[in-house]
This record gives structure tokens, sequence and C-alpha cells, in this order.
């Protein structure tokens, strides 16, 4: 799992964007770096947090039960 | 007294304030060092991002972007990509782990996870702290010194000197009086006022410039352009030498001049001298026309100017487009360069000090949100400014005065003032951690580990004698690094050139393999921080530029030296397996999903 997540976080993830902006025109890049890259980053971000927050909240409702 | 000052001087009696606020807590090691392990989440994450960029985020990434255009943006996903990191890797394991094991600082943590009873790792660590961070602190110091001579110089007569002694000194006061806790507090004021401005300057630059597709337009029709800086070495900046409006008088008789054609590397710069005018350049008496070139010193009567650098700027279509115009190993070496940024995230002590401090694990899982949004905003806005700042004030000579140059010149002055003072935040904010982190290495690794003055002491008293002699170490490293930065700033600035890197290669790996892998060895730890140090150094002293000659590719040291040090930390360990420890009470090693873990 470690192994897993570092490998994404050092290479899928820096390697997925330089293909992006090689293989795309310069305005379609532009966008992905400029937009579509923090939008998703926050996005995922965002969502990872509601999950956790869900995740901490369950056993407790399973308690008052 | 106007009111770009007034507000820069409340901002200075804040910080201090909070300073003597916070010194009621400190009373042991813990407290004084971590906080007794009771941050929340707003401050853990805003204090850690805002200790680890510094004023490289509002100066040096912005004159980035004045200078290379939209390629300099590939450094916020390699910012990002170290946030990922320490946010959704190192702080859980680090946070639990560190609590188990009762340490303070990361030395602290190594020797404990490992068992390392010749306290070899301790002894390497605060080695490697002293060498990468002592500079370092210096290193900020100077820049706060530059920043209020620049804001207050003309007006109120405020050296280059004055600037270091305000700033050096009101850093060490409250983090003296306050510890973690207070640098934690004013770090959370200081990031929220680094991202203020970093807002609210690059909203105005863009909508001068009639919006992004606009921006971006007049972007692809700027026009390359090539600097020269000067300065003297008494301090001041000779701004005054435009280059760009060709022949200005220095002395009697001197004239500096930029030569040839525009664009790409057309220009030369060059002194010309009068028939009877003689100059020293480097020493040496010199006639006629003289060429300079960057690192020459001239003596013009009682002053000394240094020709700094030659600053070439991308124009036309390549300063709108992301890859710059750049293709093969130039490219990649550039790619690899900004991305290979975060790699140096994982080993820096006064970040991950940050997470060990954290109140819980939902503190960290809060803390990710808040840092990663502060990361997107802070970093793309500061980038958005540079490009902005091309077009909106474009003769700048120096392009890391962008920001300040529109916070005075730009908006009106209570708010320039408050977005002055956020460079000056972004200083200190960086400054006070790693003041904290280097005393830490000296009162907590040396006097009371390696020491061992507490068993020494041995009276009921020790733990308040020990916050006392933490709070002089305090002082002494700082008054240390303010006379540095007072002396030879050329001597700082070669040592910050391994700090970020040397830090990242030596701590990192063996750290991230410490926290997750059951069979790493000290030994290996031990190999993999001496090899990130020493071929962080080696590397930008002389590989680099073999390896350049050799394969076309200027490669960034962290990258080299991190994947070295991972390596070596990994087959040393596996060499040497049976040396392989576990302490008692880490969980996090055996925990299969970290989610389903129970609070600790």
């Amino acid at each position: 799992m470690f192994l897993w997540r570092l490998l994404f976080v050092y290479l899928v993830l820096p390697a997925a964007l330089v293909l992006l902006a090689i293989l795309t025109p310069p305005t379609t890049r532009l966008w992905i770096l400029l937009v579509a890259f923090p939008v998703a980053l926050m996005l995922f971000a965002f969502l990872g947090f509601l999950a956790d927050r869900r995740a901490d909240a369950a056993p407790t409702q399973a308690g008052r039960r | 007294m106007n009111l770009i000052a007034v507000t820069f001087v409340a901002y200075l009696g804040l910080v201090l304030l909070v300073g003597v606020l916070a010194s009621r807590y400190g009373r042991t090691m813990e407290g004084y060092f971590l906080a007794d392990r009771g941050l929340g989440a707003w401050v853990t994450a805003i204090s850690s991002v805002a200790s680890s960029e510094s004023g490289w985020l509002v100066l040096g990434l912005v004159g980035e972007a004045y200078i290379w255009g939209a390629r300099a943006v590939w450094t916020v996903p390699g910012v990002l990509i170290g946030y990922l990191c320490n946010w959704y890797i190192v702080a859980p394991r680090l946070r639990q782990q560190a609590a188990a094991l009762g340490a303070i600082t990361i030395p602290d943590y190594l020797e404990a996870r490992f068992g390392d009873r010749w306290r070899l790792l301790r002894s390497v660590g605060i080695l490697i702290i002293l060498f990468c961070l002592m500079f370092y602190v210096s290193a900020q110091f100077t820049a706060a010194g530059k920043a209020f001579q620049k804001a207050f110089g003309e007006d109120y007569g405020i050296t280059y000197q004055h600037g270091v002694l305000i700033g050096g000194l009101i850093t060490i006061l409250y983090t003296l009086l306050g510890g973690f806790r207070a640098v934690s507090w004013t770090d959370l004021a200081q990031g929220l006022l680094m991202a203020v401005g970093l807002v609210v300057l690059p909203i105005v630059t863009v909508s001068s410039a009639g919006g992004f597709g606009a921006l971006f337009g007049e972007l692809r029709r700027a026009p390359p352009r090539v600097e020269g800086v000067f300065e003297v070495t008494e301090g001041a900046r000779l701004e005054e030498v435009g280059i760009e409006t060709e022949g200005v008088d220095l002395a009697p008789g001197v004239t500096l001049a930029r030569e040839g054609s525009a664009g790409g590397d057309g220009y030369r710069f060059v002194a010309r001298l009068g028939r009877e005018t003689a100059i020293e350049v480097n020493g040496e008496p010199r006639r006629g026309l003289v060429e300079l070139a960057p690192g020459d010193r001239m003596a013009l009567g009682s002053r000394t100017v240094t020709f700094e650098k030659i600053v070439r700027m991308v124009g036309g279509p390549d300063l709108a487009d992301v890859l710059g115009g750049l293709s093969g190993p130039a490219l990649l070496g550039w790619l690899l360069g900004l991305l290979g940024i975060g790699l140096g995230y994982p080993g820096q002590p006064h970040v991950l000090s940050r997470y060990m401090a954290a109140r819980s694990r939902r503190t960290l899982r809060q803390g990710r949100l808040i840092a990663i949004v502060w990361g997107c905003v802070a970093m793309y806005g500061a980038v958005i400014l540079g490009l902005g700042a091309r077009l909106a004030v474009p003769g700048l000579i120096d392009p890391e005065q962008a920001y300040p140059h529109l916070a005075t010149t730009h908006l009106p002055p209570v708010l320039g003032g408050i977005l002055l003072a956020a460079i000056i935040s972004a200083m200190m904010s960086t400054a006070d951690s790693q003041l904290l982190v280097v005393s830490s290495a000296v009162a907590r690794d040396l006097i009371d580990k390696m020491i061992d003055l507490r068993q020494r002491l041995a009276t009921p008293s020790v733990e308040r004698t020990l916050v006392w002699i933490t709070r002089a170490t305090v002082l002494a490293v700082g008054v240390i690094a303010l006379l540095l930065a007072l002396g030879d700033v050329r001597a700082i600035f070669w040592f910050v050139l391994f700090a970020w890197s040397g830090l990242g290669a030596a701590f990192g790996p063996p750290l991230l393999l410490a926290l997750f892998w059951r069979r790493v060895t000290r030994w290996g730890a031990l190999a993999g921080m001496l090899s990130g140090l020493l071929v962080t150094v080696f590397w930008k002293v002389r590989l680099k530029a073999v390896f350049a000659e050799a394969t076309g590719l200027s490669l960034y040291e962290l990258v080299p030296a991190f994947a070295l040090s991972m390596l070596l930390t990994w087959f040393v360990s596996l060499a040497t397996r049976r040396a392989a420890y576990v302490p008692h009470g880490l969980d996090g090693l055996a925990a299969p999903d970290e989610r389903r873990t129970r609070e600790v």
C-alpha cells in the first residue's frame, strides 16, 4: 500500500501530467495545468475529507443504536 | 509616519504579543518544542505550509513566472506533489509513531525507531541539521533586511543592517519566549497573510490586463528581453543602473551600457571608461572597454559594485506556453527540476515537526484539505501574479521585486502595507521554524540526550531548567545567525544552495522507509542519510556540469540524491537485515488499514 501510494505520487501523477502536456495543443495544456489540475486536486482532497468524516461518524452512530 | 509604516509596525507588535501570550505554556521540553502535541487542524496545516515556503514563494516564484512565463507553472505540481506525499503518506504514521516513542525531534525519532544505542543517527542528524539549516536562518534574516530596506529605506533611512536587526531580533524574541506554540500561531497568521497577498495582487494585475484571455493574448505578443542586475556590496541595489535605458553614469567617466542586438543571447554588458579613467575590476586596474560577466566586482570610488547576473527573459508565443518552446533534454531537465522539488518535502524537519505536534489523526485529515487548498491558491496566485506583472510593470530590472513593487504602486496604502507585511511574514515564518529546529538539535539532541544533562542534574525542577537552557540556545543560535547575516552574505548563500535538497535527500528516504518498512535497519538509515547529503553537495559542485556535458541534461541535484539515498537505505537494510529492529508500541508498522485504526 505504502509503495503504491509513493509510486503514484512521485511517478504516476507527474508522468501523467507531463504526457498530457506534451500530447495536447498549447491552449489545452495551459488549461490542464492552470485549471484542471488544481480543481481536480482540491476536489480529491474535499471528497477524501467527506469520506473520512463519514468513516469517523459510522461507529458512533452504531454505538448509539 | 505613513499608513504603510503604521500597518507594518502594528503587524510586528502583534507578532510579539503572540510570543508573550504563548510564553505562559511551554514549561516542558515537549511543550516548548511540540506544543504538548496539541495543535489544531488550521494551525497544523497553515503553519506547515507557511514554514516550508518562505520568501521564495512571494519573491522567487513570482520572479520566475515574470522571467520564464507560463513554463514556471511546473513548480506548482512539483510543490503540490510534495504536499500530497507529506499529508497522505508521512503525516499520519509519523504523528502516531513519534507519540508512541516519545520523540520530540526527527533525530529523536530515528534513534528510538532503530534502537540506536551508539547514537550514530542522532549525531549525523544533528550535523546535517546544523550544516543545512543554520545558514538558512541567516539567509531568511538577509532577505528580511533587504525587504525592510526596500520598503522603508527612502522614507525612514532604514539600511540593510537595520532591516536585518529588526526582522532578526523580533523573530528571535517571539521564538525564544513562546517556543513552538508561538511559532505555530504566528505562522498561521503569516500563512493567511501570504494567501491574501497572493489572491489580491493577481486579481489586480489580471483585471488591469483585461481578464485572463487578454492577459495570455498580450503575453504571446510580449518581446524577449535581456537585463543586467548590479548590486552595491553595502547592500543598496542600484536600480537606477537602467541598462534598459542605455548608459548611466556610475562615477565620473564610467558608463555602463548594453551592447548588441535584441533577443536571445545577443546582448553583452560593458563598462565604458574614459581615457583618463581606470577602475579596478576584480582587483585589477582596467581601462577602455571592459566586458562584464556575472560575479565581476568593480571598485567605484568608495563603493564596490558587483555585476550580479544577466537575466534572459522569454518572450513571444513561448511566454504563454507551459512548455515554453523547450524540447529534448532541455525540456526534460526543466520538468525534472521543477517537479523534483516535491521530493524534498518528506525530509524537512521544520515541516515534519508540525505533523508530530498535531492533536489527533482527525486533525491531520482536516489539515490536509486546508493545506492543499492553501497550496493551490497561493502557488497559482504567485505564478499568475508573475505573468500579470510582466505586462503591468515590463521594465523591472530585478523581477523578484514584482510583488513589493505592485503592492506599493497599485494598491491603497493600508492594503499595500498589509501585503508588504506578507513578504516579511513569509521570511519570518520560515526563519522562526528553522531557528527552533536548529535549537532543538542543540538543546534536545545534544545537551539533553547526548550529554544526558537530565540524568546529571537529576533535580525535581530539571525539566524547567532544560527549558531555560533551550531558551538560551534559541538566543545563542539566533544571534549567531544574525551576525552571519550582517557579515559575509555570499558565504551564507553558498550553504543555502544545499539546504532544501540536502535535508530532503538526507532525511526523506530513510524516514519514509522507517515509517512503513519493518526491515529497515540503522545501517540502512545511516547510509541513506550520508549518501543523500554527500550526493547533493557533490552533484551541485561538480557532477552536475559533468553530467550536463555528457548528456545535455541539466539535472536538479535532489533527483539523483533522493534516488540514491532511497536505494542505499533499501540495499544496506537488506544486507544488514539481522540488525532490523521494531520498538514496542509501533502499531503503525503492523496496521493493515489505517482508516479503521482507532484514534490515538
